[in-house]
């Protein structure tokens, strides 16, 4: 039997939600103004990451491999894979470092600890935002643009990705805490998961690969979309990659039952949530003695 | 009504537990049961009214910032009941959880939100923070620039202006020059003057006399002493000879 009982006068407690978003925002703005300060190009920063990953693999696995012949658009389809994959790794890895960089506040001082995976979410938010400016400056340059139909698909997919993401990132948050192992673990796990998902390649390979080996299909595609991210980076594409809703585009053929997919992923991802904050609220009480 | 009461609150810790998979399994496999189990806080119960300037008293080891980390409620007790009315501000280590690549101006609103105050509120005040900060100028500076001296009188200026019911000091007087030490001491006597709660955590025993007019002593964890300051010495300079003759 142990509890902490915590009274407010009158008053203090209805104010307190407004504290926990005012926390937040401070959190968040912390990370975003601090970042880039004293640094000459700033902000843009931000984007010459993912524009160099989009360059390299561009021309190693469009022009060098030959990828980009047989897919149209082929800069848009990986740069939609890389914005998508990029978000949910910055997710996972932004909740970890938060944790371990938020040390000396959380020794310190009482608050709710999970407002720190949370304003990494958010931060990983703001990135993810830069580079869809420049994947619809794409658009602009390249002349096409995706369907309406086609967008639809976004919604459950960016709803999957957050949900899994932030579940995932918070439970691997908390037991890094107590096992530093996680920490390097996760490095070697997204790095496996990103070569996992159809980003550098299309879904229709894989079809194509295991008919090529004589291997049955159904059973290699539905191992391969267990990963939950599969289903979030082929819903990505179906909704911002623009020949997606084209017949050359579907010869890439995205997986039967792809709206089914996201919609399970969706609540899926969500029950992974709640398993996420549950677990994230009861290794946090002892966060301080553990960092 | 009481600001603070503790029943009978023990806080346990593991200590030197291993960090990696690699050291816990091959630990288990070999000394399975070997618990290095410390007892920081042992059975402790007292309980603090509004308005009373406590001092917790003990030497290194004794448990007081355990006991302390408690009351600012980052850590849980194992077991027993802890209950706080309040708003308490700890005023641990000043100038934690300031970003260093920030200004000061910006980081008095970081700091007044982990010690739970509005921003509107810290808006009205913020001439008076930087004020009593003396920062002058380099307010608008990155705290990175700054003086341990200077964080840590910004950090107290902040703290001491976000209007506590229960303000928890931690041997902070230790930073700064003398000058500024007399500011904060002639604060501190203000916000007990006002009727706040005030736990001071030393182990000088003239400076707990100064603020306080009741001292807690522990010792091992244990609670030794509950009575008025000035009965303390004889209890605090016995519970030094049983300290030293465990060691």
């Amino acid at each position: 039997m142990q509890s902490v009982i915590q009274k407010h006068p009158s008053g203090v407690r209805a104010l307190n939600l407004g504290l926990t978003f005012e926390l937040l925002w401070v959190l968040v703005s912390r990370e975003l103004r601090g970042r880039y300060r004293g640094s000459y190009l700033g902000w843009a920063w931000a984007l010459v990451r993912p524009l160099v990953m989009l360059a390299i693999y561009g021309l190693i696995v469009g022009v060098v491999l030959g990828a980009a012949k047989s897919t149209p658009d082929f800069m848009i389809f990986i740069f939609v894979g890389l914005i998508s994959w990029n978000l949910f790794a910055s997710i996972i890895n932004g909740s970890i470092s938060s944790v371990m960089a938020g040390s000396s506040l959380i020794s310190k001082a009482s608050f709710p600890r999970i407002l720190l995976p949370i304003a990494a979410l958010i931060v990983a938010l703001v990135d993810a935002m830069f580079q869809m400016a420049v994947l619809v400056l794409a658009y602009v340059i390249v002349g096409s643009w995706p369907s309406l139909g086609g967008l639809a698909y976004l919604i459950p997919a960016f709803l999957g990705l957050v949900f899994f993401g932030l579940g995932l990132g918070l439970i691997l948050a908390s037991i890094n805490v107590y096992i530093r192992d996680v920490n390097f673990l996760t490095e070697v796990v997204l790095q496996v998961g990103f070569w996992l998902c159809p980003i550098l390649y299309s879904y229709g390979l894989v079809v194509r690969g295991a008919e090529a080996y004589g291997w049955p299909v159904g059973l290699i595609t539905q191992v391969y979309l267990l990963n939950p991210m599969a289903s979030v980076v082929l819903g990505f594409q179906k909704a911002l990659w623009p020949p997606a809703s084209t017949p050359e585009g579907s010869a890439f053929s995205f997986p039967g039952l792809l709206d089914e997919r996201l919609l399970v992923l969706v609540f899926a991802g969500l029950a992974f949530l709640a398993l996420g904050v549950w677990t994230f609220h009861r290794l946090s009480r002892n966060f301080a003695q553990e960092l | 009504m009481e600001a603070i009461s503790f029943n009978h609150v023990n806080k346990k810790f593991r200590v030197g537990h291993s960090r990696s998979i690699k050291d816990s399994l091959y630990g288990s496999v070999g000394k399975r049961k070997k618990s290095n189990l410390l007892l920081a806080v042992n059975d402790v119960t007292f309980s603090i009214n509004h308005g009373e300037a406590v001092a917790l008293l003990g030497h290194n080891g004794s448990g007081k910032s355990t006991a302390l980390k408690l009351l600012a409620r980052t850590i849980v007790p194992t077991s027993g009941q802890l209950v706080t009315n309040g708003r308490v501000a700890p005023l641990l280590e000043l100038g934690a959880g300031f970003h260093p690549d920030l200004t000061g101006r910006e980081n008095i609103f970081l700091n007044g939100a982990i010690l739970g105050v509005r921003r509107a509120y810290i808006r009205e005040h913020i001439n008076e923070i930087i004020d009593f900060s003396e920062l002058g100028e380099f307010i608008d500076s990155p705290v990175k620039f700054y003086s341990s001296g200077m964080s840590a009188r910004l950090g107290f200026a902040v703290a001491v202006h976000v209007e506590p019911e229960i303000v928890l000091i931690d041997e902070v007087l230790a930073v700064g020059d003398a000058d500024f030490q007399k500011r904060c001491l002639d604060r501190m006597a203000i916000l007990r003057d006002e009727g706040r709660t005030l736990i001071l955590v030393t182990h000088s025993l003239p400076q707990a006399q100064e603020f306080c007019t009741r001292a807690l002593v522990l010792d091992h964890g244990t609670l030794t002493f509950d009575g008025p300051i000035n009965q303390v010495h004889q209890a605090y300079s016995s519970s030094t000879r049983s300290h030293v003759g465990t060691e």
